[in-house]
């Protein structure tokens, strides 16, 4: 049985764009998209956020679908719609009990929890709608994509924090290893522009608060970063038995060669300062596509733009590739931090930046921190052979995941 | 806002994502896919809105038509003032 499982179809909705490509020359422009007083936001001390922008959910999921469901899901679906129809997926491509749906959601999305609250307070529990718990659990994504498109496989939704999406790809690229399925739509979704996430995490001291200047709050890498800027988006991979899509004569946007996962085993929601954790993930990302350091031509960094994380994950790749590290990207820049999408987004680049053989920059990076000792590619892309690319995420809880992408 | 013929059908719409135009007295609630969580969903917008108190369950299946709702809506409301009329009905 073959290893390696291909990547037959992309789909993207994020705030650089609606749709794969449409994100891919938001991510090429070198600008960032996150901007100031978010409505939604409305009061808090941060307002700060990267939204999705013109997207009506009505032009992608049915009217009686959006109303009970949330932003994360209709990213979702819309997402899975695009990824699907690029590959090719139609009823007769599959048996529907062999198509699963693996997502990566990091949380609640706490929409409506402040009226449940206030019901509850008043006692009148009987105003509860009962569309409010199917509305926020993480899960309703990746069942609402399996009831839209029929894939009846095994469908459940993956949650490490920030790592979630690359947690996501990862498992489902052991579903189709081992046999159980012959396809997977995998990736995340996730909407962090929710005053409980926002609030909670200004708490926390992680969110930017460069008010003054919006498209200059997501700096990952830069000597002036503060922290990162809440997005929001999804991403979704058909990933897809090599036989399988060979048989079908699917064209092929890449392979994914490589996964590896790890925890810190050191703080609930600080980094390991030398990334230990992180250097574990890819190393077994490394052994997994039988590759060496030298095989990877580019990383694609977790970098959120805060003063810790990035530089614990400047040295875990020092580390990893002590000679010379590839060049080095950070999306987060320019998308600001889709939280549980955030790894899948990066993984769906990442298989773009293969096709189009060319490195899309890091927004925001003037002044490069003179503690972070890497190639980044700033203010242009970058046009370079490439045939594979490792992505990096890590999330509160200390959880690490790595994926090694190469092309067909 | 007062509860009538018009308004309901147009929370209906709402509610179940179905074309207003869709929606007759004769409909049932199986034709615009009213499962049991939006019947109850139903219920918290006409509370909300309305002032329209259902203390107890509506008695409907997924056979009953718009004009029984409207029949149950008027029999189980102490509201009786926003109960709706069925003479709106084309």
């Amino acid at each position: 049985m073959t290893r390696d499982v291909a990547v037959t179809g992309i789909g993207m909705i994020t705030p650089a764009g609606i749709g794969a490509n449409a994100t891919w020359q938001g991510l090429c422009s070198g600008q960032s998209f996150s901007s100031a007083r978010d409505p939604l936001l409305a009061g808090l001390p941060v307002d700060l956020s990267c939204p999705v922008r013109e997207f009506d959910a009505c032009h992608h999921v049915p009217r009686r679908t959006v109303r009970r469901t949330d932003a994360f899901t209709h990213f979702a679906l819309a997402a899975a719609q695009e990824a699907a129809a690029d590959a090719g997926l139609t009823p007769a491509t599959a048996d529907p009990t062999r198509i699963g749906v693996v997502l990566g959601v990091a949380s609640d999305s706490f929409t409506g929890v402040e009226k449940v609250c206030d019901r509850l307070r008043s006692g009148e529990h009987h105003l509860v709608s009962p569309l409010f718990l199917p509305r926020i659990l993480p899960s309703m994504a990746a069942g609402e994509i399996a009831a839209h498109l029929d894939y009846r496989g095994p469908n459940f939704t993956v949650t490490s924090a920030c790592a979630s999406g690359g947690h996501a790809i990862g498992v489902a690229r052991d579903l189709i290893r081992s046999g159980t399925c012959d396809i997977v739509l995998a990736g995340g979704a996730e909407s962090g522009r929710s005053p409980v996430t926002a609030i909670s995490f200004a708490r926390m001291g992680a969110l930017s608060t460069r008010l003054h200047d919006p498209a200059g709050a997501s700096r990952p890498f830069d000597r002036d970063r503060d922290g990162f800027v809440l997005g929001e988006g999804a991403a979704v991979l058909v990933l897809e038995n090599l036989n399988h899509a060979r048989a079908r004569g699917a064209a092929f946007h890449g392979i994914v060669a490589g996964y590896g996962a790890s925890a810190d085993a050191h703080h609930p929601v600080n980094p390991h300062p030398d990334g230990g954790g992180l250097q574990q993930a890819v190393r077994t990302a490394l052994s997994d596509a039988r590759m060496t350091p030298a095989d990877i031509d580019h990383a694609s960094a977790h970098a959120t733009s805060t003063p810790a994380g990035d530089v614990a994950e400047a040295r875990a790749l020092n580390r990893i590739f002590s000679t010379a590290p590839p060049p080095v990207t950070a999306l987060k820049g320019s998308l600001g931090h889709a939280l549980g999408a955030a790894a899948a987004i990066q993984a769906a680049s990442a298989l773009l930046t293969l096709k189009h053989q060319a490195i899309p920059p890091t927004a925001n990076l003037d002044h490069q921190d003179d503690a972070i000792d890497l190639d980044i590619v700033r203010k242009a892309p970058r046009s370079a052979r490439l045939r594979t690319v490792l992505t990096t995420a890590s999330g509160f809880g200390g959880a690490n995941a790595a994926l090694i992408l190469r092309t067909p | 806002m007062p509860l009538t013929y018009d308004t309901l059908v147009s929370v209906l719409a709402e509610v179940t994502g179905v074309d207003e135009e869709l929606i007759t007295p004769q409909t049932t609630l199986l034709d615009i896919e009213m499962d049991s969580l939006l019947l109850v969903e139903f219920a918290v917008v006409l509370e909300e809105r309305h002032g329209v108190d259902l203390a107890d369950n509506l008695d409907l299946t997924q056979g009953s038509t718009i004009a029984d709702l409207v029949q149950a809506l008027a029999e189980q409301s102490p509201n009786a003032a926003a109960a709706p009329s069925t003479t709106a009905a084309q």
